[in-house]
């Protein structure tokens, strides 16, 4: 029940902490009596700063806080407050009037507001690095429920039904990945946690790790549970050295607890998990490239199927699932697949985590749910564009996604309407641009990137993704050539149909969906040679405005390769034969005397 | 005992560790920890508040650290929460002003809303 209905906050600080139990006590057998418990979660809070009025009470979500709480007002509140839904204004803090922006104060509305947090619910609430926090969040307990009241079958028939579908990008089903690996009779199977996060510009799982590590432990012992395995791994890039630290914390807590380990909490079951650090290649976020790379091969993709969870790590059946999709699953057991279907849209369930950055005012972590349209996601979340300016296209997916321009604004985001409007859900990324971005120049540093992580292995990426990036650097240099356009969507086409994994297949996204949205940005730049957006170095033509020119000097002096000539104060003139259009002059003139285009 | 049973208790002594060590505590104060607060500066922030609390003398103080939250333009974020004053998440700090936030809202109970989240 990590998102009920109602939460009510009951301080435990130093001065409510005297009649914190009996009310605690109290406010559980009116809700049992109201047949709402399962509704209402009680919680325990750390003081909430009414001293003098406690204690005091606060209820999510309508913020309101009553004071001076006895046991006998409890059964009101229940009966009037969280079953009608009519506040016991007696009880309500009148004293300050700050508790109306309480909110406002604590966190800020807009960004928080219109979140929904499941895989980061205790991200920036609890000490990572304290497992007793953890436990007073009511952690591992859907570890304990599964090994005390589900059968290993139960726990899949559970996962199944939530519709919980994979968060790294593909999106595949998590329940009947689990269902595939538990139907293979073996006496050693795996799971893997896949932390090897390489978009650029994405931290999710950084983030998640860093701020919660032990959900994700959870997660991986209820899936070892449930598919006979008692051998986890993560797999996690070595850059990230806080988050590999907290993971190991989290690990020796765990462990100490017997929730991790031989024998795990008297069930007789046992389960290990242990760390693999990845050299952070692209490619070894991709399931058999990750499983070579743990096997202390070269990391490089393997043809499937088999599918992992037919043979997997060491030839064994194994499970991967990404950082965020194992945090999914102890709030899932722990609230139910009935509540997390009834979240997201009909095939896209849940919630998804976005790296919101780039051109937004806000940029952070977003958790919203599937379904959330993009303009929320933007205007409202992220605060709309920075500095007032245009909004021009979303990328989403990172470098194996699409730019969307603004008529994809309104799209409720899950996975096929993603997919359908020529972009990915990917693991998360989520890059705003403003009217000052050259989609060109985007797709080539995309490109760039995915072209430098290519492995190698198979042609159609390694030799394809090469002769894709000449094209557009050829492009925006200005020595774009008829046909190009047509070229790339062919090259583009042939590498997706034809390359071994999900690495190339999906290389040529950034660079199809640019041309499908933003076409005639490519034909202004190989047929007027122009770059509209104004960055595309080599395509700016830079002159001086003798109007205006006082003739100072400054862009002389400044000029790296001695193309600006004319006497002191008398408009001077820049030589274009010689010119690298660096724009330094334009920067240095503080007269606007020079002109760009 | 079954595991659910074994792991309530587990559960009932961590609340009472986390209310003995942080509850109880009149004055706590969390400074987000994660790559990117500490990037932002937050170790130092941290540090300078453990300095603070040795100078001055406090004892009822707990510093703690969280995960990231979320506002990664607002880094580091400090909240601060203390009886008899609303809890309150104090953006883009640095040494120098978290001592100011320590001066003025902790000894003095005076919010400072500009610096407020």
């Amino acid at each position: 029940m990590i998102n009920p209905k109602y939460a009510v906050s009951i301080c435990a600080g130093a001065k409510c902490i005297n009649k914190n139990k009996e009310l605690i006590v109290a406010l559980n057998e009116e809700l049992d009596n109201a047949d709402i418990a399962d509704k209402v979660q009680v919680l325990e809070c750390g003081c909430l700063g009414y001293c003098e009025d406690g204690p005091v009470m606060f209820i999510h979500p309508d913020n309101i806080m009553y004071t001076h709480v006895q046991k006998e007002d409890i059964r009101e509140i229940v009966q009037e407050h969280l079953k009608n839904k009519r506040w016991v204004t007696r009880l309500i803090l009148h004293r300050k009037q700050v508790a109306n922006n309480f909110f406002p104060t604590f966190g800020d509305v807009a960004f928080f507001g219109k979140q929904y947090r499941i895989t980061l619910r205790n991200c920036g609430v609890i000490d990572p690095e304290s497992i007793s926090d953890y436990l007073s969040f009511r952690g591992y307990e859907a570890l304990a429920k599964v090994l005390t009241e589900y059968t290993p079958q139960g726990v899949i028939d559970e996962i199944s039904a939530s519709g919980l579908r994979g968060r790294g990008g593909g999106g595949f089903l998590t329940g009947k990945k689990w269902q595939l690996t538990r139907n293979i009779v073996d006496d050693e199977k795996y799971v893997i946690c896949n932390a090897d996060e390489g978009d650029p510009g994405a931290f999710m799982d950084r983030s998640a790790i860093e701020g919660d590590p032990h959900t994700i432990l959870e997660g991986m012992i209820i899936c070892g549970y449930a598919v006979g395995s008692h051998s986890g791994i993560v797999y996690i890039r070595a850059e990230y050295p806080l988050a590999i630290k907290r993971l190991e914390i989290a690990i020796a807590q765990a462990k100490e607890k017997n929730l991790l380990g031989n024998d795990i909490l008297g069930s007789g079951f046992d389960f290990d998990i242990q760390l693999r650090l990845g050299a952070g290649a692209f490619v070894c976020g991709e399931e058999t490239a990750l499983i070579n790379s743990i096997e202390g091969k070269r990391g490089m993709p393997v043809p499937r199927p088999p599918y992992p969870s037919e043979r997997g790590l060491f030839g064994k059946s194994t499970v991967i699932n990404n950082v965020e999709t194992w945090a999914n699953v102890p709030d899932i057991v722990l609230d139910g697949a009935v509540k997390f279907a009834s979240l997201g849209t009909e095939k896209s369930k849940g919630t998804k985590v976005f790296a919101l950055a780039g051109a937004v005012e806000n940029t952070g972590l977003v958790e919203v749910q599937m379904g959330t349209t993009l303009r929320e996601i933007i205007f409202d979340i992220g605060g709309g564009i920075l500095g007032g300016r245009k909004f021009k296209a979303v990328q989403t997916g990172g470098p194996s996604g699409g730019c969307l321009p603004s008529q994809y604004l309104d799209t409720p985001i899950d996975y096929d309407s993603l997919a359908k409007a020529g972009s990915i859900m990917g693991s998360g990324g989520m890059i705003v641009m403003d009217d000052s971005t050259c989609m060109v120049d985007v797709a080539k540093y995309f490109l760039d990137f995915t072209q430098n992580e290519s492995c190698g292995k198979c042609t159609p990426c390694r030799e394809g993704t090469k002769r894709m990036l000449e094209i557009l650097t050829r492009i925006t240099q200005g020595k774009g050539v008829d046909g190009d356009i047509e070229k790339l969507e062919r090259l583009g086409l042939m590498i997706k149909r034809a390359s071994l994994c999900g690495l190339g297949k999906a290389a040529p996204n950034p660079v199809l969906s640019t041309i499908k949205n933003f076409r005639e940005e490519y034909e202004s730049h190989i047929k007027d040679k122009k770059c509209l957006a104004g960055v595309c170095r080599e395509l700016m033509h830079y002159s001086v405005d003798t109007q205006k020119c006082i003739g100072c000097g400054a862009c002389k002096r400044n000029c790296p390769v001695n193309c600006i000539n004319g006497e002191m104060k008398h408009p001077h003139v820049i030589d274009e034969t010689k010119c690298i259009h660096c724009g330094q002059c334009y920067d240095t003139c503080k007269f606007a005397a020079i002109t760009r285009g | 005992m079954n595991p659910l049973e074994k792991l309530k208790q587990l559960q009932e002594d961590a609340r009472q560790k986390v209310r003995e060590e942080k509850y109880k505590c009149p004055i706590r104060i969390y400074v987000g920890s994660a790559t990117c607060e500490n990037a932002a500066g937050a170790r130092e922030v941290y540090n300078e508040l453990v300095k603070l609390k040795q100078e001055k003398n406090y004892e009822h103080i707990y510093i703690g650290q969280t995960g990231c939250s979320g506002r990664c333009d607002k880094e580091p974020i400090v909240q601060v929460m203390m009886e008899s004053s609303i809890p309150i998440k104090y953006c883009e700090m640095n040494p120098q002003k978290i001592r100011k936030v320590f001066e003025q809202h902790i000894e003095n109970k005076k919010i400072i809303r500009e610096w407020a989240l």
